[in-house]
């Protein structure tokens, strides 16, 4: 490599630490507005891998702060993951199934089986955090105190924080914030019911998002 | 937020479509295909895993009929029995063990033929590969004759627009559940597999059992605000939309996912009544209504992996959620409920042999360690408990396809095709006059298809006794040809013919001997 090919790789590679550290700035300031990046650049090769092998489960668990075996059991019996929906959710069963490669293509019933699981970890971590709000680790001031706007704000931040590992924009929290009413339109107006199916229906959304599925 | 552009929609149509390159095929050519979807046909693919050999079933050879009779396979006289009114010819054996498994069985291939026989034909090939995961393929794919297409996505794409669930495949370790090489078909077309028939119906429904309930309604606006108001305008979106694995999962949480969470596929497709093991009724579900006649067909349904994906595999063609279905027996050893191969742990009707050794009850074992393939341990016993076995489930998949009515007085089984598919035949020399011996692998062999669509109680060319090679048949007359081996396409082709399908875009040759 030439000293001027030299220079410029570490001019790009100083200017990318710059960069990352910047990013990892904004994300450590909970509760400051991100700057709105419409610079985003579209990806040309768009290549991105479903969380095989178990990696949306324990997300899943790591986010709900659940342990692994408490995210979903099929008839109370059949962990979701390990014993129900392994082969369907991307993982190898290369010993009585004789399956030793995930499926190249994802099965129709992948998203249904997805949503399934979603939405048992979320009523889980939500029905803890309203029965016991003093240990809750997502919906607390929901279930202490009155649903507000700047609650429900709260709260759909914490759940894009604790699930996809960034901070919601301003907009994310406009539509989750909005669906509050929709939970009381379908809950037969508002009540602490309303908020709670509010708070496991979000969580489903976000959790299910193919951010939060695919890497 | 961004704004949808024009631009951005021809790249989302183009990802849609186009760049999913072709792994993941292209869903929406459904209504193209949805044409011959009128009047489907079923096809059930039958895996006779490891090698099924023709000739120690439907073409037995007795001893005193063969130049050979000692050094090659054929069986005592006694023991091979005519089928009165057809060609065909069955086995049945009693034998101690199986090989080295000290386990005792009885095998019955004369019942079923007699039950059945009108509906049996047997057509011989030679094979192009020994080699069991190429063999498997080539026994769907004709050895690659039609682009690459498997008989099953063949038969899906001309009947299965309709279908929630057009293709499944519930024999997870053979590769007759392999994907076809040919992308241009209509996704749907492609298997789907189900790795737990008991299980894998808990997936076909997004709310429904949930241990915690969360109103449906709820559910579905959730879904609705995650795919059309919070997906859209991510930055994840932005970067990686195109993405053909994206576009494939946005696809399948549209119109699939409504047919199968519509049609409540779940409470059709659960296979065991409410139990203890399956306690349904505590988490609002209900079993097939089929549950209770299944375990009556299928008795090892809840410790014999083949009999769960017969019993599935019937409710997926009667339910009208698939016109094809894959099973076969495993690779692994299946026991008996109760029987174990540890010896010291016996506790069910186990006896003393005169060693002072526990034997383990005749009957107890169900499936070989390598399904057909322990032939090369034991070929004998190998092949009599493996050919009762793919007949018992064969024999209990026809009973329950002729007893459902598909319409206008006709039933299910008058519209299907059973196609027994072996990996390739097995060598055909044995030690002089050994009555137990190991086999390897050979090309030369023969297939069944059962069928009212096929030429009934028909054998198809024929077996040579001084060798133990079969020969070949004229594919219009159907008339034996000795000095001609058939391959793989025109089987191919004869079988895909008796199930209306069109095969001349594919310029395989046309075999009426093989159709009703």
């Amino acid at each position: 490599m030439s000293r001027s090919a030299t220079r410029k790789w570490l001019l790009l590679f100083g200017g990318a630490l710059a960069t990352l550290g910047c990013e990892g700035t904004i994300g450590n300031n909970a509760g400051v507005e991100p700057p709105v990046n419409d610079t985003v650049v579209e990806s040309a090769t768009a290549r991105v891998k479903f969380k095989t092998q178990g990696r949306f489960v324990r997300d899943l668990a790591s986010g709900l702060d659940l342990a692994p075996n408490e995210v979903c059991n099929e008839l109370g019996l059949y962990d979701c993951y390990r014993e129900a929906h392994r082969i369907t959710l991307g993982g190898v069963e290369p010993y009585q199934r004789g399956i030793r490669d995930p499926l190249p293509v994802a099965p129709v019933t992948a998203p249904i089986a997805v949503d399934r699981v979603a939405l048992t970890a979320c009523a889980t971590r939500v029905d803890r955090d309203f029965d016991v709000p003093t240990d809750a680790v997502l919906f607390g001031d929901l279930a202490n105190g009155p649903t507000n706007d700047a609650a429900l704000r709260a709260a759909a931040n914490g759940l894009y924080d604790r699930l996809l590992r960034r901070d919601a924009t301003p907009e994310e929290l406009d539509e989750l914030v909005a669906f509050h009413a929709e939970a009381i339109e379908v809950v037969d107006g508002p009540s602490d019911k309303a908020t709670r199916e509010w708070a496991v229906a979000s969580c489903f959304a976000v959790a299910t998002t193919m951010e939060g599925l695919f890497y | 937020m961004s704004k949808l552009t024009r631009r951005r929609l021809v790249q989302g149509l183009t990802a849609a479509g186009v760049a999913v390159g072709a792994p993941l095929g292209v869903r929406w050519q459904r209504t193209r295909a949805a044409d011959g979807a009128k009047d489907p046909r079923f096809l059930i693919v039958l895996a006779a895993s490891g090698g099924g050999s023709i000739i120690d079933s439907l073409l037995a050879i007795r001893g005193s009929e063969s130049a050979n009779g000692d050094a090659i396979n054929t069986f005592p006289d006694e023991e091979v029995l005519d089928i009165e009114g057809t060609p065909f010819r069955a086995v049945d054996l009693r034998r101690p063990t199986v090989g080295p498994i000290p386990i005792g069985f009885r095998s019955n291939q004369s019942e079923f033929v007699t039950r059945n026989r009108d509906d049996l034909m047997v057509a011989t090939w030679t094979r192009t590969s020994v080699n069991h995961a190429v063999g498997q393929r080539r026994a769907v794919t004709g050895n690659e004759a039609w682009l690459g297409r498997t008989m099953q996505e063949i038969v899906a794409n001309q009947y299965g627009a309709g279908f929630p669930l057009p293709n499944v495949h519930l024999a997870t370790d053979n590769a007759v559940s392999e994907r076809g090489a040919d992308t241009t078909l209509p996704s749907f077309a492609f298997g789907e597999t189900v790795a737990d028939p008991a299980l894998w119906p808990l997936a076909l429904d997004g709310v429904k059992g949930l241990p915690r309930p969360v109103d449906r309604a709820l559910v579905e606006r959730a879904r609705t605000l995650r795919n059309d108001r919070l997906e859209p305008g991510s930055a994840f979106n932005r970067v990686f939309g195109r993405s053909a694995r994206l576009a494939h999962w946005r696809r399948m949480r549209g119109a699939p996912q409504a047919a199968i969470e519509g049609g409540n596929l779940i409470d059709k497709l659960l296979l065991f009544p409410n139990s203890a093991r399956f306690p349904l009724a505590e988490y609002g579900l209900t079993a097939s209504e089929d549950a209770e006649r299944l375990l009556e067909v299928f008795p090892d349904v809840l410790t014999d992996p083949l009999d769960a994906q017969a019993a599935l595999a019937f409710l997926l063609l009667k339910n009208r959620v698939s016109v094809t279905v894959t099973l076969g027996p495993s690779f692994d050893v299946a026991l008996r409920e109760g029987a174990t191969l540890d010896l010291g742990s016996l506790t069910n009707g186990g006896s003393i042999d005169d060693y002072g050794d526990q034997i383990i009850p005749e009957g107890s074992i169900l499936n070989t360690p390598i399904a057909f393939d322990f032939s090369h341990q034991a070929h004998r016993a190998t092949q009599a408990l493996m050919w009762d076995r793919v007949f018992r489930v064969a024999g209990g998949l026809i009973d329950l396809l002729k007893a459902e009515e598909y319409g206008n007085g006709e039933s299910f089984w008058d519209r299907t095709m059973i196609y027994v598919a072996p990996d390739f035949g097995r060598s055909k020399r044995r030690p002089a006059g050994a009555p137990e011996f190991g086999s390897g692998h050979d090309l030369n062999n023969g297939i069944i298809a059962m069928s009212p669509m096929v030429n009934g109680n028909q054998v198809l060319g024929g077996v040579n006794p001084d060798t133990g090679l079969t020969y070949g048949f004229d594919p219009s007359t159907g008339q034996p040809d000795p000095g001609r081996n058939m391959d793989e396409p025109t089987i191919f082709a004869g079988l895909l013919q008796a199930l209306g399908v069109d095969t001349a875009e594919a310029g395989l040759a046309d075999v009426p001997a093989m159709r009703s």
